[in-house]
Order: structure tokens, then C-alpha cells, then sequence
């Protein structure tokens, strides 16, 4: 689903803030992106989604070049920033609409869509307010949605569970759950250790742009528990 | 006095983005801000430009009659005009509902000393346009009238001390005129009628001004009279022109007071109120619940259209400075219909006989005004993410953007242009180019406005004013504008050639296309860099 090669990216001068990245994201996967803060996460998803060009490397999604065919990969996946700054001029609904027109959704799919998530997440009666006057976990809320409400095959997601209360964390983790269940696949970063370890069935750690441990989330961590192995790792390594 | 210099530096550190230039690492971010950067210094210097020549040919008109002092009461005045006007739009954005309000607000630092720090970005800001207008008119003035040493630094001083009041009647009207709306549904709309009345009055009244100095047949009596109308309308112009032309010691003192004043009334009143009325202005009125029904579904360049078009409407700092250029279209042809004798007279004086093949280029100048697209993409400032993470071409982002300016240009070019010419009593031809003129120019400069604006982004913005008032693509936009209007208009009334009508429109939609093309070309790249 997501196959990231040799990925390089600086921001000018000799410091590389992703150097020689490399991982393979599988249909089905729940894959978390653990790093001190500078390390290279948010770099490495907005490089995935078609926001941030880079040095050199490659990076596909569904077998297609995020570099050679942007829209198409764009069509595939769903992107959350850490930070919802979405379009305040417009109420929930209307954002949400302008989302569904945009990836094509069906008016049968984007009704019971928009239905159904915001419900879940409690957002429904609020749909008519302007994004403006939302909280931060309101406007977090309506980003997911949005995200959701195409069904992608790949959602990448920027410390997805800051600003949600403890209620709609959890049900953001069982719509997670889900959409890997029928094929698609997660990347999303997060300082949230115990959520990564109970959450993703693979994990990579970033340290200063290079990628220091990748893989089944069994395999990485063995017997030690996450939060260890995670400061062994960026301690040390 | 330590945390008011602390927070005073930290917002004129970001006034034009020097700061953030200064210490960027990014090579391509770095040369893009520069670019923006140059271009507002080449708009001010233009700027500068203009209005040396226009004090010069004041202070001509003034020096034969031996009135060269009234050049600084005339320009102060104009000055204070200019400076009230924009203190109405700035209020929001630079005094109140700032982006960094929330972290501001939650330091250890008195209400007042935020607000003293406000009102100086404020001043700031307005000192630039005093600047502009006067240190052209002071030079002249001083290259003519030799005057004594003593004026010089009383120059700098007065220059300084002329922002204060239309600074603060400004916030005040300003103010009201946010709190008042901001409960309101449809407080857009009341805040864009309320501004747009204000241009139009004080246009009106600088109109009637400019009519009196340019009479041809008295220009004596028009100075007395203008001389009379700067002491009675706004006598500080009348102190300021007293100080530095008689060395008035009531002039100056009177300065003094309306700058000391004028700055305690503003900080009194804004340190008061000043959490109330962000309050107020951050508590946006909730919509009424939300019930589930089926929804509408539209095309991807439509829904980009759609919400390109709210994003408009939903500041009216934006309409205000872009479709002023069409409300003054609408107001020409509402002139021309009703004052049609007033027209033909004016047409049947020799000298103006070659009035009517400029009229086309002066509508197309007023349309190249309106585009709204110089600042369409800075607008989307943080939320730029959206629309460069969905699968949406940046040829269909720019042409939703396109369309808005267009949707606003065309009826608003019919309706107007149609009372125009009928108001004139064009023959046919004359009809047709008074539509296809600007109809160029709104396509030409609804294009140029993007070709800009991703050249020249500003994304950043903590206020709006900032990208509608004080981006280097809006200035260079308004003043290609002006360009792109005078050159044929000049050729036009000095050849009286009809090839210069189709030439004109022949070259604008061919730039166009070109820049089009251009942009479609290279838009996902730069649509990519842009951050």
C-alpha cells in the first residue's frame, strides 16, 4: 500500500531532517511513527502526502509515484495535520460536503457516511456551526470525518489523538480498527506509546531523520515493553 | 515600560516579514520572501513616485498664486483621510481578533501594556502611508520656499504626530463597527456596507475637493476656497501647515496635545475594553442543530468555486478592497445616467473632445482593481494543507479562484458599462469596446492576480490586513493596474487611433493566455513549494 525508498529530505543546509528513510506500509497494517519531537515525523507524512516535495528517494501508494502521479495517489489516502486548521468560513457540514465533492463521493455513501461518524462522534447537532467557532477537539473530530468519509486505502494521520476526548479516542481506535480490517492501511505517528503498542501490529522509530528500528510490532519490541525499548533506542542508538 | 518595548519589537520584527527572512535556512523559502519583499519596495518607491508628482503639481498650481503653504495643509488633510480610512479596516486583525491573541493574552504582561503594543503596530503601519504622502510634499515644499532650518527636524516631528487622530477616530468607528456586528448573522454583510459607505462618503468629499482646485477658470478662488475648506473640516492640517510654514507655536503645541490626547483616549478606552471586546469578537453564534438529510452533491471545480466564493464573502476586508473598484463602476454609471448634460457638456469643451476613446481604458483601470485573486492564495494561509493533500489540480484550484474574480467582474461590468455608455451617448462601436475593454481586463488581471500571488505568497498571516492591504501581489497588481489603464489611454487620446481599442484587448487576452498557460504548467510544482 505504502512503499517508502531511500526517502531524503533537507530543509538547506548540511542537516537532513529524513535521511535514507525506508518502509513498507501493507494492506490490513495499523503502523505507528514514534520519534522524539524534531525527529522526522511530520516531515515523512507530509512528504507522503503529496504536501512537501523532497531531495530523493521514492515513495508509492497502491504502486503508483507520489511524485509522478500526485492525484492519482492523492485519491487513495486521507490526510490529518496535528494541527486542524481547517477552512473557517464554512459550518461543519459544508466542510464535510466540500470533502465528498472533491474525492467524488456518491450522495447514498456521503449521507450514510456523514451520518454514521458523526454520530459516533457526537458532532451531529453541531454540523450547522461555523468551523470557527469549533473547539480544537471539535475541529479534530470534523478532520477525521473528512478523512473517513472517502473510505481511503491509506490514512495518514499526525498525532491523530491530541485535543479528542478520552471518548472519541476511542472510537477514532475502533474506526482505525476497522478500516484495516477491510484492506486499507494506517500510518500516523504518535507520542502516545501505550496507544501505539496496544493499537499497531507494526511500528518504526525515527531519530534524527534516520530510521532506527522498523517492523512487526512483536519482532521490534520482544519482551521489553514499548516505552523501554523506545528509550534504549533513542538513548543510545 | 520593559515587557510594552519587548512586545512592541516582537510585532514590528514581523512587519513585512523581515525577521522571518533574516533567519531562514530554506534557500527556495528564503529567495520566495525576498521576491515579496522587493516587490513591496519597488510598489513603495512607485508609490513614492506618484505622489511626488502629485505634490509637484500642486506646488506648482500653489506657487504661481503665492499659496505654496497651503501644498502641507492640503496634504496633511489628504493624509489624515487616508490614514482614517484604513484604521476603519485595520481594527480587526491589527487592534482586535489578532491570530496570536490566545498565547499574547496568557503572559504575564498588563492588558494595557498589550494594548499600548497593538496600537503601536498600528501606528506603525500608518506612519508608512503619512510617509508616503508627506515627505514628497515636505521636500518640495522646502526645495520651493527655502525655508529656515528649524523646519526640518519640526518636519520629522509634525510627520510623526499626524497619524495620532485618524488613528483613533478610525479604531473608534472601526471598533463599534465590529462590536456592534459581531453577534450578528449576517454581520459580513452589515460590516461591508458600513465600509463600503465610508469610501464612497469620503471619496465624495475628496471629489468634490478635487473639483474645486482643477477649475480652470479660477484657480485663486479654488485655493482660498480649498485653503478655507482644510482650516474648517479639519483644522489639525491647518496647525500642522501653520508650524512648519510660520513657525506657529500654536501649532505645534496644538499637535503635541491632539498626539498626547488622542494616544491616552485610545489606550484608556482599548486597555478597558480590550478583553471584552476580543471576547466578543472570538464567540462566533453557533448555528441551529444540526439534522441529518440528504445532502447535495457537485462537482470538484464547482465545490472549489463554492467555497472560494464563501471564503470571499466571509471577510469583509477582502470585498471591501477588491470589489470597491465595481461599486465605483456602478457609481460612475449611476453619475452618468443621471448627470447625462453634465457628460455631453464636459465632451463638447475642445480639449476634452478625446474624452471618450480613454473611457474604455479608465473602466478597464477600475475593473483591473477589483481582482481577487493577488491575495486568493495567500488567503488560504494555514489551511493550504487541504486542498495540496486532496486530489485536486492546481489548474482546478486556480481556475475556482479565477471564476470568483470573474463571477464579480462580469455583471458587474455589464451593469455598469451599460449606464455608462448610455450616459454618454456612445454610438455602437463605442458600446461594444466599453464592454470587451474591461471584459479584457477583468480576464487579464484575474489571471495576473495568480500568476502573482504564487510568485509573491504570504501565508503566514496573523491578520488579514496583511494579505489584502500589505502584500507585495496586491500592490503590484493595483499598480499594474493603473499602468495597463494609462498607457493605451494616453496613446488612445493622444493618436485617436481605433486600433488601439482591439490592440489593447488583443494584448491583454494574449498576456493571459500566456500566464495561464504558465501557471497551469508550472502549478503543481509551485503549488508543492509553496509552504
Amino acid at each position: 500500500m505504502l512503499t517508502i525508498e531511500h526517502l531524503v529530505k533537507s530543509y538547506g543546509g548540511d542537516v537532513k531532517a529524513v535521511d535514507d528513510l525506508s518502509i513498507h506500509v501493507c494492506p490490513g497494517d495499523i503502523y505507528g511513527f514514534i520519534g522524539h519531537n524534531g525527529a522526522g515525523k511530520t516531515t515523512t507524512l507530509r512528504a507522503i502526502a503529496g504536501i512537501l516535495s523532497f531531495d530523493s528517494g521514492s515513495i508509492r501508494i497502491n504502486g503508483r509515484s507520489i511524485t509522478d502521479d500526485p492525484i492519482g495517489c492523492k485519491k487513495d489516502m486521507a490526510y490529518i495535520p496535528d494541527n486542524p486548521d481547517l477552512y473557517e468560513h464554512l459550518t461543519g457540514i459544508q466542510y464535510l460536503n466540500f470533502v465528498a465533492d472533491i474525492y467524488g463521493v456518491s450522495g447514498a455513501d456521503r449521507d450514510a457516511r456523514i451520518k454514521r461518524y458523526a454520530d459516533a462522534f457526537e458532532m451531529t447537532p453541531r454540523l450547522n456551526d461555523l468551523i470557527g467557532s469549533c473547539s480544537h477537539g471539535m475541529k479534530q473530530k470534523i478532520a477525521v470525518i473528512s478523512a473517513l468519509i472517502h473510505a481511503p486505502k491509506l490514512l495518514l494521520l499526525d498525532e491523530p489523538f491530541v485535543g479528542l476526548d478520552p471518548k472519541a479516542s476511542h472510537t477514532l481506535k475502533e474506526f482505525m480498527k476497522e478500516l484495516c480490517e477491510r484492506g486499507s492501511a494506517i500510518f500516523f505517528s504518535t507520542h502516545v506509546l501505550e496507544v501505539a503498542e496496544k493499537l499497531c501490529n507494526k511500528i518504526a522509530i525515527i531519530k534524527q531523520g534516520k530510521l532506527i528500528a522498523a517492523g512487526d510490532m512483536d519482532t521490534v519490541k520482544g519482551d521489553e515493553s514499548l516505552e523501554t525499548l523506545f528509550l534504549e533506542l533513542t538513548d543510545h542508538a | 515600560m520593559r515587557e510594552y518595548w519587548v512586545l512592541s519589537k516582537l510585532q514590528l520584527s514581523s512587519l513585512f516579514g523581515i525577521n522571518k527572512i533574516l533567519h531562514m535556512k530554506n534557500s527556495p523559502d528564503k529567495k520566495q520572501a525576498k521576491r515579496s519583499v522587493y516587490g513591496l519596495l519597488a510598489m513603495v518607491l512607485a508609490l513614492g513616485y506618484v505622489s511626488v508628482f502629485y505634490s509637484l503639481t500642486l506646488a506648482s498650481a500653489f506657487a504661481q498664486i503665492g499659496m505654496l503653504p497651503t501644498l502641507l495643509g492640503m496634504m496633511a488633510f489628504a493624509t489624515t483621510m487616508l490614514i482614517f480610512m484604513f484604521s476603519v479596516f485595520e481594527t480587526k486583525g491589527v487592534l482586535f481578533g489578532f491570530g496570536d491573541y490566545d498565547i499574547v493574552m496568557s503572559w504575564p504582561v498588563g492588558v494595557r501594556t498589550v494594548a499600548a503594543s497593538r496600537v503601536t503596530s498600528m501606528y506603525a503601519y500608518n506612519f508608512i502611508y503619512a510617509a508616503l504622502l508627506l515627505i514628497p510634499a515636505g521636500v518640495i515644499y522646502a526645495g520651493m520656499a527655502h525655508p529656515e532650518w528649524w523646519y526640518y527636524p519640526l518636519f520629522i516631528l509634525m510627520t510623526l504626530l499626524i497619524p495620532a487622530l485618524p488613528t483613533i477616530i478610525g479604531a473608534m468607528l472601526g471598533t463599534v463597527l465590529t462590536v456592534a456586528t459581531a453577534k450578528m448573522k449576517k454581520r459580513n454583510i452589515v460590516n461591508i456596507l458600513g465600509q463600503m459607505a465610508l469610501v464612497l462618503a469620503i471619496m465624495f468629499f475628496s471629489f468634490r475637493m478635487n473639483t474645486s482646485i482643477t477649475d480652470p477658470s479660477s484657480i485663486q478662488g479654488s485655493a482660498n476656497a480649498m485653503q478655507a475648506l482644510v482650516e474648517r473640516a479639519y483644522p489639525p492640517a491647518a496647525w500642522f501647515q501653520s508650524a512648519l510654514t510660520n513657525g506657529s507655536v500654536f501649532g505645534v503645541i496644538g499637535m503635541f496635545m491632539l498626539f498626547a490626547a488622542s494616544i491616552s483616549l485610545l489606550l484608556l478606552f482599548i486597555g478597558k475594553n480590550f478583553v471584552a471586546i476580543n471576547s466578543r469578537i472570538k464567540s462566533t453564534p453557533t448555528g441551529g442543530t444540526f439534522v441529518m438529510r440528504a445532502q447535495v452533491r457537485s462537482g470538484k471545480v464547482r465545490a472549489l468555486f463554492r467555497n472560494e466564493l464563501k471564503r470571499y464573502f466571509s471577510s469583509s476586508l477582502y470585498v471591501v478592497n477588491t470589489a470597491f473598484g465595481y461599486v465605483m463602476l456602478l457609481a460612475a454609471g449611476v453619475f452618468c445616467l443621471v448627470r447625462p448634460g453634465l457628460i455631453a457638456e464636459a465632451f463638447s469643451i475642445p480639449e476634452l473632445s478625446a474624452a471618450r476613446s480613454v473611457i474604455p481604458f479608465v473602466l478597464g483601470w477600475i475593473v483591473s482593481m477589483g481582482a481577487t485573486t493577488a491575495s486568493a492564495i495567500s488567503m488560504e494561509g494555514k489551511t493550504l494543507w487541504i486542498v495540496k493533500s486532496m486530489p485536486v489540480s492546481a489548474r482546478d484550484w486556480l481556475t475556482g479562484k479565477l471564476m470568483v474574480s470573474l463571477a464579480l467582474a462580469v455583471p458587474a461590468i455589464f451593469i455598469g458599462c451599460t449606464m455608462v455608455a448610455a450616459g454618454t451617448g456612445a454610438d455602437a462601436m463605442e458600446w461594444f469596446w466599453m464592454y470587451v475593454v474591461p471584459l479584457s481586463y477583468a480576464v487579464a488581471f484575474g489571471v495576473f492576480g495568480l500568476w502573482l500571488n504564487i510568485r509573491m505568497p504570504k501565508l503566514d498571516w496573523q491578520g488579514e490586513a496583511e494579505v489584502v492591504k500589505q502584500s507585495a501581489s496586491v500592490m503590484v497588481c493595483v499598480f499594474a493596474g493603473m499602468g495597463a489603464g494609462a498607457v493605451p489611454a494616453v496613446i488612445a487620446g493622444l493618436t485617436q487611433s481605433p486600433w488601439v481599442q482591439p490592440g489593447t484587448v488583443i494584448v491583454m487576452l494574449m498576456l493571459a493566455l500566456w500566464m495561464w498557460h504558465s501557471l497551469v504548467k508550472s502549478g503543481e510544482r509551485k503549488l508543492l513549494q509553496l509552504n
